[in-house]
């Protein structure tokens, strides 16, 4: 258990550094001079080369990754070209909107797909089961970013259920945050319950069908018991990858869904950025949700290491 | 035989007949439009549904069907040649990272590994900065996006055939590696690259989609079915069919690719159910 | 039928009674009522919060809290705000202001002249990089402050538009206070002024808030535009940064906000229809804004002058508008608009569509079908809307125009550095038409014409309007002859608010101001 552990965390840096690496190389893959692109049009001649110094960039590439990276490591991730306010800062500001509002979508959507792709494994082969399936590969079809238009337009608009803007965080006030949130998270959540749905189902009958369960049932053990108690641990371990690999989904639709409601977390920051033609809070808040994507991949693949027994023994 | 087995599947029969229909429309778009999807016409602004435009107008008097319509080119074009990019590109690395294995397998797999590091609209997002808005951009930044899934996918078809006993045997008789490789090998991954194949133009579809809504795919006026979402988003209050329609055709579109995927799992890879 | 004087008079006493009600219910329906916060939406968030260094966006949010010496009226004559006088030399080298008795900071300080040379001097300091030093820089020889509310300020030479620069609404010359401001490092981020309202904070993509000063000294006069007595109301304001349009209707439709800063045009309709019954207001109001595209001179195909006009015949103004603003704008070719002092029916002057005539100057010109570029983008969707439209002009005509659409940032730099053919632009109010004419520097017009140049140097030097009257005749007929740009119209501005918000007035600059409006409710 401890050598799958440390295996996994090794495995961590070289894929970590290659992330930075290709984040650095963002800027640079852009026309034009890098220390001009992040001071703004209307920097003068002086301070751009001020900058140039301070990056060194007219020393060779490897040099200015290794400084570049000194300051990401410092937590200096740079200052917007547009509010001249430092990246970090304007990151921590808005990333508790995003965190809100994935965590709420997983959280919706595992309530959803949990019991639902059990029950459908249990009704297997039956109309109940075959609803299931034509409701999530619908599920995965729908855009979900059209989903919480959709939603905006008929729950919010015609009939005022929901607001249709702002933000109210769910810490200063729990009920009415969640107004704010409900819609968004479920337009965000849906896709995943979908999948994770499917993944349960399927995942249960894998495990129902192996033979120490059948040799529970054998024992006389009621159905129901069999599901939760032998079944459900092991069908778990694959559905825990599938959650893990979701969570990048959430984070990456997060953006979309920021996008269509408004909301002023990081993924909104980010295209209004690129808009705006602010690289350096682009670079920063990429390179930060993928270090923020990594640490919950770890700490998946560290839950899978406890759920699945077959590592356990190994 | 297998094709067959195939027509029994009704769902997957579903799903191909509405890829075949997608096609059909990409294809005969022209003829089935009814007005030239850009040509603007600014005393028809914002039209609520007719019979002169089916789904009515945008700002710009543009009609909404048309628009719609010629959108299934664009989705399928872009979805197709950025999984023919991420497909060839997966194929070259997980072979080579299966085959000969050692460093270059490591190297080659923690590239990988970096690249499902960062949640992929994200990664595609950051790409389209960078690039710029353009078709062949979105091309570009979806194929990269999508090389993981192929190349593990291949990277473990071919580790496992590898070590078969014909391999060994054709080797022996004096093949080189490459033919060894295409002749023997590759064939016989290609069920499950057809199978990822199908899920990759699927959310290609969905990934295309959501950059033109937020600005970052094909750039305007093409009638992608995210710009006119988009665009759309203006006249929510007044048309709300023209937020419907647009999004009722992404989903169709997806569902096909979702639907015939899933067949084609069931038929040629249970195991990866 | 008589009813006798026994019985009329009780009749008379009711109806008195009455009509003393109804007139008190009406009066006190117009009775400003202190509390409560309004909520207005703006389109965009602000980005900096120190006056000095700071765009229009910011301006909007900060003349709440801060002050200059003078300030725009209504009708765009400068009026006092806090200098309550100031003498100008007849050569135009001195002006002499005279403070405000008694002002105090949000902190409790009072204004003196020791503020003000602090404030002029810091915004004249390149560090605080002030978006308009250069110009302030170019004319401003040394401020002085001559006693506690006096204070001097000598022009290098006689410049007689010193006061439009002090006046100015963005950037904003804002009077800050010298012990707090001088302590910092860098930018203000706690803006303390001597507005009728003090900065309580901002959250960046959420809010801007601030509360009534209750220390607030009003001017006697009553309110006039951005001039005159402040008087506030409510507790608290907020503005909220609403993007997309759609969104903002539906926040006003589900009152989450009173205000709506720019209600879009393409819902009039639906506000004739719907919203007014649910109790929304929409106050119209002619816009300064001034929209128009600008053509590069120096370019081997713009730059040939019959090209230029076969352009200008090509293009029917009021489609242009009708087509971009629908009836909410009024087509005007001239710089100037209708209510300036300085406008003259002259400014009428322009070509009217002729398409043979148009065609003829271009093979005059020897146009063969070269690709022009228009560049426009589509934040600001005027700009975007009146590219199509124009586009569609000259094609009728032969001219081969593509439309560039780019982002904003990427087409303002390249406007600044003239590397364009066309470019679709709008500036907002300038009040005076001297600095809108400048700007022809950026189509290489400027250069080409001394005419101009001469016009517009004799403009700066003089404040006599019937001077000034003549001299911008004179500028539009050279820009009505050479066609260096094309102005298409002057839009409204749309202001939607609740109906239970009172004393909201939409200005023609069409700048959110709070003072003076209340709710009632």
């Amino acid at each position: 258990m401890l050598k799958y552990f440390a295996k996994r965390i090794v495995y961590l840096v070289p894929t970590v550094f290659l992330v930075t690496v290709m984040v650095f190389l963002m800027i640079h893959l852009i026309p034009g001079d890098p220390a001009a692109l992040m001071l703004g049009e209307d920097a003068t001649q002086e301070e751009v080369k001020v900058l140039r110094h301070a990056l060194g960039l007219d020393k060779p590439l490897p040099v200015q990754y290794a400084i570049w990276l000194s300051s990401i490591f410092k937590g200096d991730f740079g200052a917007s070209v547009h509010t001249k306010r430092p990246v970090a800062q304007s990151i921590m500001e808005r990333f508790p909107v995003t965190l809100t509002l994935t965590t709420l979508a997983m959280v919706i959507s595992l309530l959803l797909a949990i019991p639902s792709g059990i029950l459908a494994a249990y009704f297997h082969a039956t109309r109940k089961d075959y609803l299931f399936m034509g409701a999530t590969i619908l599920g995965v079809s729908v855009p979900g970013f059209w989903l919480g238009l959709v939603l905006l337009l008929f729950l919010s608009v015609n009939l005022g259920w929901f607001p249709s803007t702002g933000f109210v965080s769910m810490g200063e006030d729990l009920w009415e945050g969640l107004r704010y949130m409900l819609l968004p998270a479920l337009s965000l959540g849906l896709y995943m319950a979908a999948v994770v749905a499917r993944m349960i189902r399927s995942s249960m009958l894998e495990v129902l069908r192996l033979e120490y369960v059948t040799h529970a049932r054998a024992k006389g053990l009621r159905e129901w018991t069999v599901i939760t108690k032998h079944a459900l641990k092991n069908a778990f371990a694959p559905a825990l990858t599938t959650i893990g690999l979701q969570f990048g989904a959430l984070l990456g639709g997060a953006v979309v869904t920021e996008t269509v409601f408004s909301l002023p977390g990081l993924g909104k920051y980010i295209v209004v950025s690129i808009y705006m033609r602010d690289y350096p809070v682009v670079q920063g808040s990429i390179l930060f949700l993928a270090i923020v994507y990594v640490l919950i991949n770890l700490v998946v693949d560290l839950l899978y290491g406890y759920f699945d027994p077959r590592i356990e023994y190994s | 035989m297998f094709l067959r087995r195939l027509l029994k599947n009704k769902m997957g029969l579903i799903g191909a007949g509405v890829i075949l229909a997608n096609i059909l429309v990409a294809l005969l778009a022209p003829y089935i439009a009814t007005h030239d999807p850009l040509k603007i016409d600014i005393t028809n602004q914002g039209a609520l549904p007719s019979e002169e435009n089916l789904f009515g107008t945008d700002e710009y008097g543009r009609d909404i069907f048309s628009r719609v319509i010629y959108g299934t080119r664009i989705s399928l074009y872009i979805s197709v040649l950025s999984v023919l990019v991420a497909a060839t590109l997966g194929i070259i690395l997980g072979s080579t990272a299966g085959y000969y294995g050692g460093w270059a397998d490591n190297l080659i797999m923690r590239v990988v590994d970096a690249i499902m590091s960062f949640p992929a609209i994200l990664l595609a997002i950051g790409i389209m900065a960078v690039l710029g808005g353009h078709i062949y951009n979105v091309v570009l930044a979806l194929g990269f996006v999508y090389i993981p899934w192929f190349a593990r996918v291949v990277r473990g078809s071919v580790l496992s055939i590898k070590e078969k006993e014909y391999i060994e045997a054709s080797l022996a008789m004096g093949g080189n590696d490459l033919t060894v490789l295409f002749r023997h090998i590759l064939p016989n991954c290609m069920a499950p690259v057809i199978v990822q194949a199908t899920a990759a133009l699927a959310y290609a579809i969905l990934a295309e989609s959501a950059l033109s809504f937020l600005g970052l795919g094909a750039p305007p006026p093409a009638p992608s079915w995210g710009n006119i979402l988009s665009d759309a988003r203006n006249f929510m209050l007044d048309n709300a069919l023209m937020t419907i329609f647009p999004g009722v055709a992404i989903t169709l579109a997806v569902l096909g690719f979702n639907l015939l995927g899933d067949a084609l799992r069931d038929l040629l890879d249970p195991r990866l159910k | 039928m008589s009813l006798g004087l026994k019985k009329s008079i009780p009749i008379m006493i009711a109806v008195a009674f009455l009509a003393g009600l109804w007139c008190g219910a009406a009066g006190a329906a117009d009775t400003p009522k202190k509390g409560g916060t309004i909520t207005i939406a703006l389109n965009t968030d602000i980005t900096h919060t120190d006056p000095h260094n700071s765009a229009q966006i910011d301006s909007n949010v900060l003349h709440h809290v801060l002050e200059g010496l003078a300030a725009y009226g209504k009708d765009l004559k400068i009026v006092p705000l806090l200098a309550d006088s100031w003498d100008v030399s007849p050569d135009y080298k001195t002006y002499t202001f005279h403070l405000v008795k008694g002002k105090k900071f949000h902190n409790g300080q009072e204004m003196t002249a020791e503020d003000v040379k602090f404030s002029y001097d810091r915004l004249l300091d390149p560090k605080t990089k002030f978006p308009r030093r250069e110009q302030w820089a170019s004319v401003v020889d040394k401020i002085e402050a001559l006693d506690k509310y006096t204070v001097q300020v000598q022009m290098k030479e006689g410049f007689a538009g010193f006061m439009d620069l002090v006046a100015e609404f963005a950037p904003f010359p804002a009077i800050v206070p010298k012990a707090e401001t001088e302590k910092l490092e860098g930018v203000i981020t706690h803006p303390i002024g001597t507005g009728p309202f003090k900065w309580v904070e901002w959250k960046p993509d959420r809010y801007v808030l601030m509360e009534r000063f209750d220390d607030y000294l009003p001017r006697n006069e009553p309110r006039n535009g951005m001039g005159g007595g402040r008087i506030a109301y409510a507790d608290k304001i907020k503005f909220v940064p609403i993007a997309e349009e759609s969104v903002a209707i539906m926040a006003l439709l589900n009152k989450e906000i009173d205000i709506l800063q720019f209600f879009p045009m393409n819902y009039m309709k639906k506000y004739e229809k719907e919203y007014k019954n649910k109790g929304i207001v929409i106050d119209e109001e002619t816009g300064l804004a001034w929209y128009e595209i600008y053509i590069n001179c120096s370019d081997p195909v713009t730059g040939n002058l019959k090209f230029r006009q076969a352009m200008a015949y090509a293009t029917d103004l009021d489609l242009v508008t009708q087509a971009t603003v629908y009836e909410h704008g009024k087509a005007n070719p001239s710089v100037l608009v209708p209510n300036s002092q300085y406008w003259t029916p002259y400014h009428k002057t322009w070509y009217k569509k002729d398409v043979a005539k148009a065609k003829e100057l271009l093979k005059e010109a020897g146009y063969k079908g070269e690709e022009v570029v228009i560049d426009t983008n589509k934040k600001y969707i005027f700009m975007y809307r009146q590219s199509v439209a124009l586009q569609s002009e000259l094609a009728a005509v032969g001219i081969n125009a593509k439309l560039n659409v780019l982002e904003w940032p990427v087409q303002l730099q390249k406007f600044y550095k003239k590397e364009f053919q066309i470019q679709s632009f709008g500036m907002g109010m300038l009040p005076d038409p001297a600095s809108a004419y400048a700007y022809l520097k950026m189509t290489n017009f400027l250069d080409q014409s001394p005419e101009l140049q001469a016009v517009l140097d004799e403009a700066r030097k003089t404040a006599d309007p019937d001077k000034r009257r003549e001299l911008f005749e004179k500028a539009h007929k050279i820009h009505y002859e050479n066609v260096p740009w094309i102005i298409f119209y002057n839009y409204n501005y749309l202001q939607a608010f609740q109906s239970y918000v009172k004393g909201y007035e939409t200005l023609s600059a069409g700048y959110p101001r709070l003072w003076g409006v209340w709710l009632e409710k």
